[in-house]
């Protein structure tokens, strides 16, 4: 049995060649990833109970594909592109549109901030248009924002996530930017 | 542990589930190698076809010739190689982080210059006649037979059948028809000389029932750019 304390010795490469030969090993990246990947799940635009279906799925997936991992890409990037296309492939299947759990708040707020600095605006309505915004904003310029504000990643590992150029991914970045303070600007001021 | 790592472990030991083998995705990584490889090759095949084959074209009529006997098929196989390369590339599995723009440039560039060599070298003349009795092969040489064989705007296409003298030799035309051929002012291209039974094209005019040839070159194409100078071409002697 592979305590936590033994879990924390290892890479995430390490981890992924001991895991094709001991599933225990596996654990230890499903502990490591598994709260990480639900959030982003979420704010990719899950509901929570299909969050947990999807999360199951993702690390079964990578379980059998742990072959196909590239060991030049970060672990964590590969997991996070089967984990938004995994995401991406449950609205296609089930044609739905993403709804927004707002349960961090703290990124969308400030950025609201920047795009209306003048504005006194109660948190619960905040909130309330914060996720209007979130639902108006094209689904690919969120998926971008919540990389690169939630989840902090830079523009080499999105390139990976999203499997696009990195000159793209500034584009999109830039756009998405603009996107929300055009429609927080109407929301806010409204 | 918790839940969720609960559940997946259970279910690995359980159903004894493996990492799908190695091998798996390397056969994908080869196929979409292989399918790159393959299309950029046809797109630099046909290029170099078709540079071949309009290498040596009578460009001072015109090149409304050119736009209108163009051999589309060859332009097809170039367009839709370079495309499928493109895809198949960008499907590799780090082929996502070049921009479509900048790939599409590089592979044209690379179908370009390998093209260019392709003719240069003598292999474009070389698939020609590998090809030489396909279907292609035969409407190639029915077009070039209808863009040669045009005596009044001078042109004419056939074999010599004897050699008169040093400035003139007898011509059998693909029309059937015999000519007299004056060569006293004609360059003879790609270390032709005159001798029976040579399969040529000429660019000349009629002067009392007489070709007067002005520039004579191998029926078949020289194997080399157009741009070349007379006996520099790759494998041709």
């Amino acid at each position: 049995m592979i305590t936590e304390k033994d879990c924390l010795q290892f890479s995430d490469n390490d981890l992924v060649e001991r895991a094709m030969s001991n599933p225990d090993y596996y654990a230890c990246l499903v502990n490591r990833y598994t709260e990480s990947l639900r959030h982003y799940i979420l704010r990719l635009g899950s509901t929570i109970s299909d969050s947990e279906d999807i999360l199951q799925e993702v690390f079964l997936n990578v379980y059998l594909h742990l072959n196909d991992f590239d060991k030049k890409l970060k672990f964590s990037s590969w997991i996070y592109r089967i984990a938004h296309n995994q995401t991406i492939d449950l609205f296609r299947k089930n044609n739905v549109r993403p709804t927004i759990e707002l349960n961090d708040l703290i990124p969308w707020q400030e950025m609201a901030r920047d795009s209306c600095p003048g504005c006194v605006i109660d948190q619960e309505i905040l909130k309330q248009k914060i996720k209007l915004i979130l639902e108006k904003l094209n689904p690919k310029y969120r998926e971008v924002i919540v990389l690169k504000y939630f989840e902090e990643k830079d523009y080499n590992e999105m390139s990976d996530i999203l499997r696009k150029p990195m000159g793209t991914i500034a584009t999109l970045v830039n756009r998405a930017k603009k996107q929300f303070t055009k429609l927080a600007k109407e929301q806010l001021l409204h | 542990m918790n839940s969720i790592t609960d559940k997946i472990i259970n279910k690995i030991k359980k159903e004894h589930l493996k990492p799908m083998p190695k091998w798996r995705f390397w056969l994908r990584d080869s196929g979409l190698w292989a399918g790159f490889s393959l299309f950029i090759f046809l797109a630099i095949l046909s290029l170099g076809l078709l540079w071949y084959f309009l290498s040596d074209e009578p460009w001072h009529i015109g090149y409304g010739l050119f736009f209108s006997r163009m051999p589309i098929l060859f332009f097809i196989f170039i367009i839709l190689g370079a495309l499928l390369s493109l895809f198949y590339f960008r499907n590799t599995s780090r082929g996502y982080r070049y921009s479509f723009v900048k790939l599409g440039f590089c592979l044209l560039v690379i179908v370009i210059i390998a093209g260019w060599s392709f003719n240069y070298f003598g292999i474009s003349q070389q698939v020609d006649k590998i090809f030489g009795s396909s279907s292609l092969y035969q409407d190639r040489q029915a077009f070039m037979k209808e863009v040669w064989q045009k005596p009044t705007d001078g042109l004419l296409a056939g074999k010599i059948i004897s050699i008169i003298d040093v400035n003139s030799f007898s011509f059998l035309d693909f029309d059937g028809k015999t000519w007299i051929v004056d060569s006293t002012s004609a360059i003879w291209r790609h270390n032709l000389k005159s001798e029976k039974n040579l399969e040529i094209k000429m660019i000349g005019k009629i002067v009392d029932n007489i070709f007067i040839a002005q520039d004579i070159r191998p029926w078949l194409g020289p194997g080399c750019g157009m741009m070349m100078k007379v006996g520099s071409c790759g494998l041709i002697k």
